[in-house]
């Protein structure tokens, strides 16, 4: 629908604007305060963030070839946060996006606490924190991890297109009804690209440089900052999910756009694309079968993730 | 990259483009007469700065793709009908206020990415990393924005290189194979995801290098990356004329008639 | 034929990271030269097939930023023929070897390689025929394990499963890496990361070899080991050094780049005994 996750400005009305840049502002306090208290030699760690958000940008070039003129690359968020950490990560990947915006006007100096909840918050904090308990309830192993990494990429490229598809939605500037499932349906796709190139950067390191890899991805002791900051990243995840289900009946969200008086009128559909028939993919019964299974797949991938998560929680 | 002895103090500055887009951000749906003058202001500012208004103008539609986002609402929005009717197979209406959201954000997008260019071209980015440091951003962050963008066009290189050994390989003669020429996509991903660890780890590397380089320097504990050195006794004083360009953008919102 | 786009940059490249990934050895420094040192071609044959195996023809070459690489390269080798590649940092060498597969397209002037005028059509075919060693292993090899990076060219082909595992072990052979096969590349010595990078091209069976600086980095057993190795290739092959040595050791016909223009194509004994052309072209 729209070709890149980075909202423009213009695009955003300033309250949801205002308030991600809250959320994106509180999460980058907490990922400084605890990277100052990992006892990490900071100079050392900074360096390597520094150029490590430079390896992201240059990652992204990485394309291939998927069909019809169409090719895939990396967004890099839990690959960042899983060879760094997640604190680090959420940090470089904000920092990238900061840049982006800056100095290649690539998604919008207003919208960046958006753009940098999106995608750096979300994609890599939660996505990190989401891998790492799935692998760790599923033993650990190399294929465990391995596809624990893929099920966070997949799931942090899903959050990242729900979220600002929710986020313009609030604004009045999309309609959510058609955005989300078109957004939803073509980053489940997309979202299996970030987890293959996922899966085998981080499987790459882990053949070449063994030791770097063990390093990085040992998880620290949970704190009670970290275990807020995960609430909030599965959080997050659960309303990206949640709207996918929101899809098959928009009027909700309209509801609650309304309330917040973001949205002046509310919308009833007249655009038929056949005399007596709907659009496809807004209320056709087959679209809505096919979304309908899409979600309740991803929402119970994600429960058992969430479920191996708690028990794992619980154990230790 | 980072040249410490040209560094300007772009405080103000950041502030009134931030002021800017605020204003712009702010002003109603349909304010087109709003628009046009503030507009022009930027165009002014920016010919100020030394950039053709109409090189600005044509490099501020760079976020146009995404006005794909609003464009559904012209035909879903019941209200304010300006035309329906029947075109081939399509049953269409056009609504007035989709349409009034539809072309306010795009232009609001438009001048807030010529905004944001009038300050790019002005300083420096470094100068940017500096005072935006200057004005409290941490200096983890700053650091780390400044690190990454001297080594952006070395990794990018790097990268480039990486891509151009790849595509020397990547070939397919007639009649053999067929369809399977370029390998599965699974493949292409994988392939693609090996490129990316590789990078890494050069890119780790390099850190590995940079930090051995600092800490000979004797440089250790803090690195004074993006620390602005020269700044602009003014500094209130135009900051608060960055302030008045967002109270300036408002007050032409309220008073400028909308459609 | 789009002139000046390298065929995998649409994505938005800076400008100067595309400088620096242009040309290794690529220097800004393009002094006037004398035109009267241009030799003529050594082949006086009708531009058939095996006579002009790779034929150039005045190749012009413009960076984006508007450097001038190349101003008009005359260039016929022959079937099997081994030629040295010689001249300064910045003459055009990396530059000219880039276009004879296609990955840089010609601002003027022609590219004809294995019989094939390059262009989209023939561009998969060309990349079959002619094998580029980068001068940096570590741009070349990306893959977990060496085997798989050998494996890439011949599964990007289509080949099944039988042949690549052939093609790989015989390219593998052929650089005395077999016992390398289930390593990192990323942990092998540089010597052993040269030698699998060659064989990440020989396992595509190309009929021309083109080499960027092949003995740079490597310490003098190595070297010699590289000489040898290059001895027992039959291809076409095409090498830029700066080692006079090597060129001496194993090709008969060398070429001096410099400015962008070809200033002397001899044989490289005749080559190597005018001292006057070498100081002057920054070679000895």
């Amino acid at each position: 629908m729209y070709p890149t996750l980075h909202i423009p400005d213009g695009f955003l009305a300033p309250q949801v604007a205002l308030a991600a840049w809250i959320a994106t502002s509180v999460v980058v306090g907490i990922s400084l305060r605890r990277l100052n208290a990992t006892g990490r030699d900071t100079s050392s760690l900074t360096i390597l963030m520094g150029i490590s958000g430079a390896f992201i940008f240059a990652a992204q070039m990485f394309n291939f070839p998927v069909a019809a003129g169409t090719s895939g690359h990396l967004l890099g968020g839990v690959l960042a946060g899983f060879l760094l950490g997640p604190w680090a990560g959420t940090l470089v990947m904000t920092t990238v996006i900061g840049i982006q915006a800056l100095l290649f006007q690539d998604g919008g100096l207003l919208a960046l606490g958006a753009n940098a909840f999106n995608m750096g918050v979300i994609g890599t904090l939660g996505g990190t924190l989401v891998a790492r308990g799935l692998a760790a309830t599923l033993g650990g192993s190399r294929a465990a991890t391995a596809f624990s990494i893929g099920v966070a990429a997949w799931l942090s490229v899903m959050a990242a297109a729900g979220l600002t598809t929710l986020q313009l939605g609030l604004s009045g500037t999309t309609d959510v009804s058609i955005g989300l499932p078109v957004m939803l349906g073509t980053h489940a796709l997309i979202g299996i690209g970030e987890a293959l190139i996922s899966v085998a950067a981080l499987s790459f390191i882990a053949i070449s440089a063994p030791d770097l890899y063990s390093s990085s991805s040992s998880a620290p002791a949970a704190s009670p900052a970290r275990r807020l900051v995960s609430g909030i990243g599965i959080a997050a995840a659960i309303a990206a999910l949640a709207s996918l289900f929101a899809s098959a009946s928009p009027d909700g969200l309209m509801k609650v756009a309304e309330q917040l008086g973001l949205l002046e009128q509310s919308r009833a559909p007249t655009f038929e694309l056949f005399p007596g028939y709907t659009v496809p993919g807004l209320d056709g019964p087959a679209s809505t079968a096919v979304a309908g299974v899409v979600g309740i797949a991803a929402v119970a991938a994600l429960l058992f993730a969430l479920g191996k998560f708690a028990s794992r929680r619980n154990g230790a | 990259m980072l040249h410490q002895a040209t560094q300007r103090d772009a405080r103000a500055a950041i502030l009134a483009t931030l002021g800017t887009t605020l204003g712009v951000a702010l002003l109603p749906a349909g304010s087109y007469l709003a628009y046009l003058v503030v507009w022009l202001g930027v165009v002014t500012v920016g010919a100020a700065a030394g950039i053709a208004p109409l090189t600005l103008a044509r490099r501020g539609f760079i976020a146009l793709p995404f006005v794909l986002a609003a464009a559904p609402l012209i035909f879903i929005r019941a209200d304010e009908l300006i035309w329906s009717g029947v075109l081939g197979p399509l049953s269409l209406s056009v609504s007035g206020a989709g349409l009034r959201i539809f072309l306010s954000a795009a232009i609001k997008s438009w001048i807030s990415v010529q905004v944001a260019l009038v300050l790019l071209h002005r300083y420096p980015i470094e100068s940017i990393v500096g005072s935006l440091r200057a004005l409290k951003l941490p200096d983890a962050l700053a650091t780390g924005a400044g690190l990454t963008i001297r080594y952006l066009d070395l990794l990018r290189g790097e990268a480039i290189r990486m891509l151009r050994a790849r595509a020397s390989r990547s070939a397919s003669p007639v009649g053999v194979g067929g369809e399977r020429i370029g390998g599965s996509i699974s493949w292409r991903a994988k392939v693609t995801g090996n490129l990316a660890g590789a990078l890494f780890l050069r890119a780790y590397a390099r850190a590995g290098r940079v930090e051995e380089a600092a800490t000979a320097r004797g440089a250790s504990g803090s690195l004074s990356l993006g620390a602005l050195r020269n700044p602009d006794p003014r500094f209130a004083l135009k900051s608060l004329l960055a302030l008045a360009a967002l109270v300036v953008t408002m007050a032409i919102g309220a008073a400028a008639p909308r459609f | 034929m789009n002139s000046k786009q390298t065929s995998e940059e649409q994505v938005g490249v800076t400008q100067a990271a595309e400088k620096r990934a242009a040309d290794h050895d690529h220097a800004h420094s393009h002094g006037s030269l004398p035109a009267a040192h241009t030799h003529p071609h050594r082949h006086d044959v009708e531009p058939t097939g095996d006579d002009h195996w790779v034929h150039l023809e005045h190749l012009h070459f413009r960076y984006p930023d508007g450097t001038e690489a190349l101003r008009g390269v005359d260039l016929h080798i022959a079937r099997g023929e081994k030629v040295a590649l010689l001249g300064p940092n910045g003459a055009g060498k990396s530059t000219l070897m880039l276009h004879l597969n296609g990955i840089y397209h010609p601002t003027h002037g022609s590219v004809r390689v294995a019989g094939l005028a390059i262009s989209n059509e023939t561009i998969g075919r060309v990349r079959a025929e002619v094998g580029l060693v980068f001068q940096d292993p570590d741009d070349q090899l990306f893959s977990p394990t060496v085997w798989e990076d050998v494996a890439f060219g011949p599964i990007h082909m289509g080949l099944d499963e039988a042949a690549v595992h052939d093609r790989v072990e015989a390219a593998l052979a052929a650089v005395g890496a077999l016992e390398l096969a289930g390593r990192p590349p990323m942990r092998l010595s540089i010597g052993q990361r040269k030698r699998v990078a060659l064989a990440t091209v020989l396992s595509m069976n190309p009929s021309i070899l083109v080499f960027d600086e092949p003995s740079a980095g490597l310490d003098p057993r190595g070297r010699r080991e590289l000489i040898e190795l290059l001895g027992t290739l039959t291809q076409t092959l095409i090498v830029s050094t700066h080692d006079l040595e090597l060129a001496r050791a194993v090709f008969p016909r060398s070429i001096v780049v410099d400015g962008g223009r070809i200033v002397a194509d001899a044989p490289t004994t005749q080559l190597l005994a005018d001292r006057e052309l070498l100081l002057k072209h920054g070679l000895a």
